[in-house]
């Protein structure tokens, strides 16, 4: 038997492609004494990242290859991108 | 030793929490290794464990004394400026020689094991766990057959239809999703057969529970999506409700023994709640051994729960 589909059935289930989303700072920095990763928007100014919910509310988050805004990926189903 | 990426806003609640602890952290990031990250390692000869030195831009880790590994998402690897050949030779050494190595150090807690993590993922491995402790599983069918679709949702119709993992990006770099979502079976036709394809008789709950649990800690939220969708992850986020809820005995000691049989420190549960009060039932959908936890009411409890266990296991 020949299959003449070059899709499998489960792509055909697949949603529009998610909006890219736009990372609330543009810049991170590590800081050296404690590690923790600081990060500041276009004015420089520091992003609260605890309570700037609409980032760690979401369970997308773009590709972090350090590639810059960019499509968000599923985090609740990881792709197998590394 | 947490190894993630710089935009992981989930790993700072936890490097502040080991710091206040006393612990010396170092963050790293795997895919730097290049000018930004050096290591060198020995074993044998008189050494029976690994020992040598990771640097990084701002730290310089004795490999030896790294007693806790929090794994959390490191970057993909790199090697952008490399031909393709070599860039995939690069990227499999880097693999093993320096993931590899970071998972295997000696007398070292590990939250949780990259390969543990890997074996967990599976989601034939989880269903398979998850009815052996006990936990009630949808009737499901992983399948290439249409035929079998056809039966198995004459059976249990409503189905749902999920994927193992998330698709591909697109050669334009878009990506899309694939929610868990109720299939027409009439829809189902002969393109199942290229590839593996898992259907689940539709629970039908009226609420989620997310249950996280660290060490022998266990935090548990009811989300409620307002409009009622199949997935809550699909849904704008500002419009479900968490509430947190008790997990009964019997649920906290299979979540136990299924994590000890993936070696798993940590892992988010997800269960459909159906019925309410002494009627509740709690249906097993998935476990994701490295889940996100930062949204969830419980977050600060959790971050402090993750130091706990890195530190004293």
């Amino acid at each position: 038997m020949t299959i003449t589909s070059t899709r499998p059935w489960g792509m055909t289930r697949m949603k529009p492609p998610l909006e890219a989303v736009t990372l609330p700072w543009v810049a991170a920095e590590l800081d050296e004494t404690t590690q923790l990763a600081t990060y500041r928007d276009a004015d420089g100014h520091a992003v609260d990242t605890v309570t700037c919910g609409t980032f760690v509310t979401v369970t997308t988050s773009k590709p972090h290859d350090g590639s810059g805004n960019a499509s968000p990926v599923a985090d609740d189903s990881n792709t197998d991108q590394k | 030793m947490v190894i993630t990426c710089m935009d992981d806003v989930t790993a700072n609640p936890v490097i502040a929490a080991s710091n206040e602890r006393g612990s010396r952290v170092a963050r790293v990031d795997p895919a730097d290794i290049g000018p930004d990250l050096t290591f060198s390692a020995q074993i044998g000869a008189d050494q029976v464990g690994w020992t040598g030195s990771l640097r990084t831009l701002t730290r310089d880790v004795a490999l030896e004394d790294v007693q806790a590994v929090y794994y959390r998402r490191p970057s993909p690897w790199r090697f952008h400026e490399l031909p393709p050949q070599e860039r995939e030779f690069a990227k499999s050494e880097a693999r093993h020689g320096l993931d590899g190595m970071l998972a295997a150090l000696p007398r070292c807690r590990y939250v949780n094991r990259p390969a543990a993590v890997e074996r967990a993922e599976v989601k034939p491995a989880q269903l398979q766990v998850a009815a052996e402790v006990g936990f009630d599983v949808p009737a499901t069918l992983i399948t290439n057959d249409p035929g079998a679709v056809r039966e198995f949702a004459a059976k249990h119709a409503p189905i749902v239809y999920k994927s193992f993992r998330g698709v591909p990006a697109a050669p334009g770099g878009e990506v899309a999703a694939i929610w868990t979502q109720r299939i027409d079976p009439a829809d189902v036709d002969e393109s199942v057969r290229l590839t593996a394809h898992l259907f689940q008789a539709e629970v039908p709950k009226t609420s989620d529970a997310r249950v996280t649990v660290v060490g022998s800690r266990v935090f548990a939220s009811e989300i409620t999506a307002l409009d009622g969708t199949l997935d809550w992850r699909r849904d704008d986020w500002d419009r479900l409700v968490h509430t947190p809820i008790e997990v009964p005995a019997p649920i906290k000691v299979a979540m136990r023994f299924y994590l000890r049989r993936f070696a798993l420190a940590f892992g988010c549960f997800d269960f459909a709640l159906t019925g309410s009060g002494t009627d509740r039932q709690r249906t097993f959908l998935g476990c994701n051994p490295n889940g996100q936890w930062a949204w969830l009411p419980d977050a600060p409890a959790i971050a402090a729960a993750l130091a706990d266990t890195l530190l004293e296991g």
